[in-house]
């Protein structure tokens, strides 16, 4: 009994320590940064810069004029990290897809993400955006008011007293312990020039299956803006 | 690891060495040697090479005709070769290439002979060469390129790889892996993660460079592995014009020496320098499109038709004009990939078409009167004096105009009618004779269904030629002693066609006559071509001169695929006759049957071989009633049989290597007159290894040939003892080549080093060494790429049977290319 104890223990410990290990990857990648964005891991705090891993826990601090790209290794969702802005990744590796959770404490994000990987939802602290396959802007006030602006594909945006799905074109806000409301896009709903940094490198693909006249199926894609 | 890989080095020295059991044939034309490749790539340019082995200096140009489904052949002449470099090179643009491409070479000697390869009805039963079909992954891969993208880290500034494994992150733990950055090892410089490898050079240049990424396993073998092409921009801001300007241009200089004995062929041309270039330019604001070509060779001489090429054409919607050297197509039986320089243009509505056309196909030539000088005997001391006068003849210009009127949709159904004129142009030229005038009507027409599936097609064609026009037309009186009678009057019409006793066909007839109808149809992976042609003996196009004439016959193919493309299954039967008019001795019969098999295993990580066995025959038989005339009799047979096969062999950590084996058999035997009996064999064999942990890439071919002809008899008299017996002769040549290129920074900065030998047998035993050194290096000036390479070669022939024939040569070539 004491042996199979100690073998039980040995395996727990093994097991956790394999955990551990598994939570050493990193999650994502800086692609680009501009200004000053700090990054606080534990209790180091560093510049981040094009080429930063970032792993599950990391939290992103941006000061003013600053603004980072940041890839998850899935290749699953990109992110834009305006200026003035804390945010936590938070990731968990699910099989071979990658389920991300991203916290906003404050400012200003963009995501984009792929409908096939794995789950992925920012938290604010008045709601969740959960998003299967979309392109959004969030932005957390001080207050914590959330606003999600869908710019393609459907957001659900939960706060405690109820949910909302935004469409594309319609503006989600979120606000404590209300349930959220819906409108029209405005047309300065996001700032100018966060939107020109949005649309920089937001390209569309439009794809289209063809068959030569041997049968074979060839795709043609069209970058547009 | 040296042992390793000397141990690996010697293997395939050894390889190569035990190849030498070979043999193959030769008769008096230049030997020349083509094997089609495996498969090309789409979109990738084919670079066509034909070898020549022996009689290069016979050899006046060589042309390429190249083509895809039933579009008609394309013409292209291809790069002329030289003693250090003995082989043609055409390129086949990638823009072209996305289907099966079929090809044949027309070659034209000095004595004005020409032939074909293949030999037999090339234009029927070219060489073809397959797609190679979209590599099958066994599965997703595993590696996911983060950076650089279209969106970011692709510039100069920010650039930055990083690769993910985060799907194979569990799998790959302990394994090694390395990152090649434009074929460096530059692990050592990476951050690698269990997940992640991210690596920043610390300059990077502007243009194309290649990332890999390779898993090794704890034995040394490949896990897995990945290949990108990316492309990083300079961030340098440029001023942009109202109109894009884009293009390259090359130029070429090469100077070669000889050194021969004054009785050596190359005595009288002991330095020749040829310079070529071209510029290509190219642009379009929003729906304008321009592009601009201009192409000179010092090869150029009014003594002969050009060289040179001048094009500008422009596209606006709905229309296009060309101006200057244009190749100009309607169909296979008017014009079909010839050159005219001149201007054309394309009005395009959708359901109608027109396309009209006016240039030169021929330019004129000065011919002269040369006084011809003896020596006056009585004249104390002798003297020169002139004797007679003889013409050195030139040509007129020949003109041509075309009109093409097009109803209907390409893609459904769609008729046309077409009128072409060529004309000499009498008054351009004095010393030319029998100006011609040519015109053609033509009807064609496409039906397409089930979405292109199938597809019917029909033309035919009428022509009239007048082959001496320099007499005007026929007078009205001399038109009555011909026996024919015309509603008008030929001078009323000399404008538009001269008549005269020089027609042909003097009165239309079927023999005037040239069409085709075929059928293509593509279904369950089977694609079956039917067409049956034919031309008429009387049928002239003088825009379309390599049309063979007085034939008609039928063409089946069929290619059947299977496995996902991976293999091919080919057949096909020709038959042909002349004679239509009945006019001949007799009547020719030319049949051939070919099939072949293909096999490309594309299955990522499966290493199988390649596989492709064809077989050929054809017969030519004419029977001749009269046996006054038998000796116009015709039997010949040839039957030709090839096996070829690559196989690439599993990557290991020291090297990448592919092998090559290719033999074919050919039979030639005249029945009728016994000329020939011939038995020809071809034996190639080759080795590619590029090496991991050296840029190095070798090369070594070994290739055998050998032709053997049985004794024969000719038939030219009576009794035994006048007959002309020929012994038995047998030719062989043996070529090895070695090559070894040293990337100093891979894909940029080149340097090889090149061994040829070339070995004749037979009667006359000769030997050809040629070394080459040479270097390449690609950079950017001007923000974009520029390319310059550097050849020196030294080439030293020697006869064992006549010395006098030796020489040695050497050459230089300079290139230098830059794109804008």
């Amino acid at each position: 009994m004491k042996k199979f104890s100690i073998l039980l223990f040995v395996f727990l410990l093994l097991s956790f320590l394999s955990c551990l290990a598994k939570e050493n990857s990193p999650s994502a990648l800086v692609l680009t940064a501009k200004g000053e964005i700090i990054l606080k891991r534990g209790d180091n705090n560093q510049r981040i810069e094009s080429g930063t891993p970032l792993y599950s826990g990391d939290e992103l601090i941006s000061k003013e004029q600053s603004i980072a790209a940041i890839r998850f290794v899935d290749s699953g969702a990109i992110i834009k990290l305006f200026s003035n802005s804390i945010l936590t990744i938070n990731t968990e590796k699910k099989v071979r897809k990658l389920d991300k959770k991203i916290y906003l404490e404050i400012g200003d994000v963009w995501s984009k993400v792929k409908r096939e990987k794995g789950a992925y939802q920012i938290e604010t602290p008045t709601s969740v955006a959960t998003v299967k396959g979309t392109d959004f802007f969030t932005n957390v006030k001080e207050d914590g008011t959330t606003t999600v602006v869908t710019l393609s594909g459907i957001v659900e945006l939960r706060t405690d007293i109820g949910a909302k799905t935004i469409t594309k074109g319609k503006t989600g806000i979120a606000k404590k312990n209300k349930v959220p409301t819906i409108t029209d896009t405005k047309p300065k709903q996001i700032k100018p020039e966060i939107k020109k940094e949005i649309e920089k490198g937001n390209l569309n693909i439009l794809e289209i299956e063809l068959e030569d006249e041997n049968g074979e199926l060839k795709k043609l894609r069209i970058y547009y803006k | 690891m040296k042992k390793a890989f000397f141990v690996y080095f010697c293997a395939i020295l050894w390889l190569t060495s035990i190849i030498t059991s070979i043999m193959l044939q030769a008769d008096e034309l230049p030997q020349l040697n083509h094997i089609p490749p495996e498969s090309i790539e789409k979109a990738k340019s084919f670079y066509v090479e034909l070898n020549v082995f022996s009689g290069l200096d016979q050899i006046k140009e060589v042309y390429l005709f190249y083509k895809k489904a039933n579009l008609g052949y394309i013409q292209i002449e291809m790069l002329n070769g030289s003693e250090m470099n003995p082989y043609y090179k055409a390129e086949i643009p990638g823009d072209f290439i996305d289907q099966r491409i079929e090809y044949y070479f027309r070659i034209h000697l000095i004595n004005g002979e020409e032939f074909t390869l293949p030999k037999n009805d090339a234009m029927n039963n070219p060489y073809q060469v397959e797609l190679k079909p979209v590599i099958i992954k066994s599965t997703v891969s595993a590696f996911k390129k983060l950076s650089p993208t279209d969106e970011f880290n692709f510039t100069t500034r920010d650039f930055l790889v990083a690769i993910s494994y985060f799907a194979i992150e569990d799998e790959i733990e302990g394994k090694t892996i390395k990152l090649f950055f434009d074929g460096m090892d530059v692990s050592g410089y990476a951050t690698i993660t269990s997940n992640l490898l991210v690596y920043k050079p610390d300059r990077i240049i502007p243009g194309i460079h290649t990332i890999e990424i390779i898993i090794y396993n704890n034995d040394g073998s490949v896990y897995d592995s990945q290949k990108w092409i990316v492309e990083v921009k300079s961030e340098k801001i440029t001023q942009k014009l109202p109109i894009s300007v884009n293009g390259d241009f090359y130029a070429v200089s090469r100077f070669r020496s000889t050194s021969a004995q004054d009785s050596s062929y190359y005595y009288d041309e002991q330095n020749d320098w040829k310079n070529f270039g071209r510029l290509n330019l190219y642009g379009s604001k929003d729906w304008f499109r321009y592009n601009g070509r201009i192409y000179l060779s010092s090869d150029e001489s009014k003594t002969r038709q050009p060289v040179n090429r001048y094009a500008f054409e422009m596209h606006i919607p709905h229309f296009s004009m060309h101006l200057g050297d244009h190749t100009q197509t309607f169909n296979n039986t008017t014009i079909n990939g010839k050159n005219v320089r001149g201007i054309s243009g394309v009005f395009d509505y959708g359901i109608i078409k027109l396309h009209s056309f006016y240039g030169q196909i021929k330019r004129n030539i000065k011919g002269r009167d040369e006084i011809i000088y003896g020596v006056d005997t009585t004249s104390v001391p002798y003297d020169t004096v002139p004797v007679d006068t003889t013409i050195i003849e030139g040509s007129y210009k020949r003109n041509c105009f075309g009109l093409r009127l097009q109803l209907g949709n390409e893609r459904k159904l769609a008729f046309g009618l077409a009128f072409l004129k060529v004309k000499d142009d009498v008054s351009s030229e004095k010393f030319a004779t029998n100006p011609k005038d040519n015109i053609i009507f033509s009807i064609d027409s496409k039906l397409a269904l089930f979405r292109q599936k199938l597809v019917f097609g029909a033309e035919i064609s009428t022509s009239i030629l007048n082959n001496d026009i320099s007499t005007g037309a026929i007078s009205e009186q001399d038109l009555d002693t011909l026996d024919v009678e015309l509603p008008f009057t030929p001078s009323s019409v000399e404008d538009i066609f001269v008549i005269n006793e020089h027609m042909v066909p003097l009165i239309p007839s079927l023999n005037s006559i040239a069409g085709e109808i075929y059928t293509r149809a593509f279904f369950y992976n089977n694609l079956l071509n039917i067409r049956y042609s034919y031309v008429g003996g009387s049928y002239n196009s003088l825009a379309n001169p390599y049309l063979q004439k007085d034939i008609a016959g039928i063409n089946i193919s069929n290619t059947y695929r299977l496995l996902n493309n991976q293999l091919s299954l080919t057949a096909g039967y020709n038959s042909y006759q002349d004679n239509l008019n009945d006019n001949k001795f007799g009547t020719t019969n030319s049949k051939g049957f070919y099939c072949s098999m293909n096999y490309f295993p594309l299955v990522k990580d499966v290493y199988l071989p390649c596989v492709n066995i064809n077989y050929q025959q054809s017969t030519r038989k004419k029977s001749v009633a009269d046996t006054s005339y038998s000796e116009y009799s015709i039997d010949q047979f040839n039957n030709t049989i090839g096996f070829s096969t690559s196989y690439e062999m599993p990557t290991t950590r020291y090297a990448k290597t592919r092998f090559s084996i290719s033999i074919s058999n050919s039979n030639s035997v005249d029945n009728e007159k016994k000329s020939f009996d011939s038995n020809s064999q071809n034996y190639l064999f080759s080795i590619n290894s590029n090496f991991n942990d050296i840029p190095l890439s070798s090369k070594f071919s070994i290739g055998y040939m050998k032709t053997e002809d049985k004794p024969k008899i000719i038939e030219n008299a009576d009794t035994d003892s006048q007959r002309t017996y020929i012994d038995k002769t047998s030719n062989d040549y043996l070529s090895f080549s070695f090559r070894e290129e040293y990337s100093f920074i891979p894909d940029k900065l080149n340097t090889y080093f090149d061994y040829h030998l070339l070995n004749y047998g037979g009667d006359e035993k000769q030997t050809k060494n040629c070394f080459t050194l040479g270097g390449n290096h690609k950079f950017n000036l001007f923000r974009t790429e520029t390319y310059i390479s550097g050849e020196l070669a030294y080439l030293l022939y020697k006869n064992s049977t006549l010395a006098e024939r030796n020489y040695n040569q050497t050459e230089f070539r300079l290139k230098i290319s830059q794109k804008f």
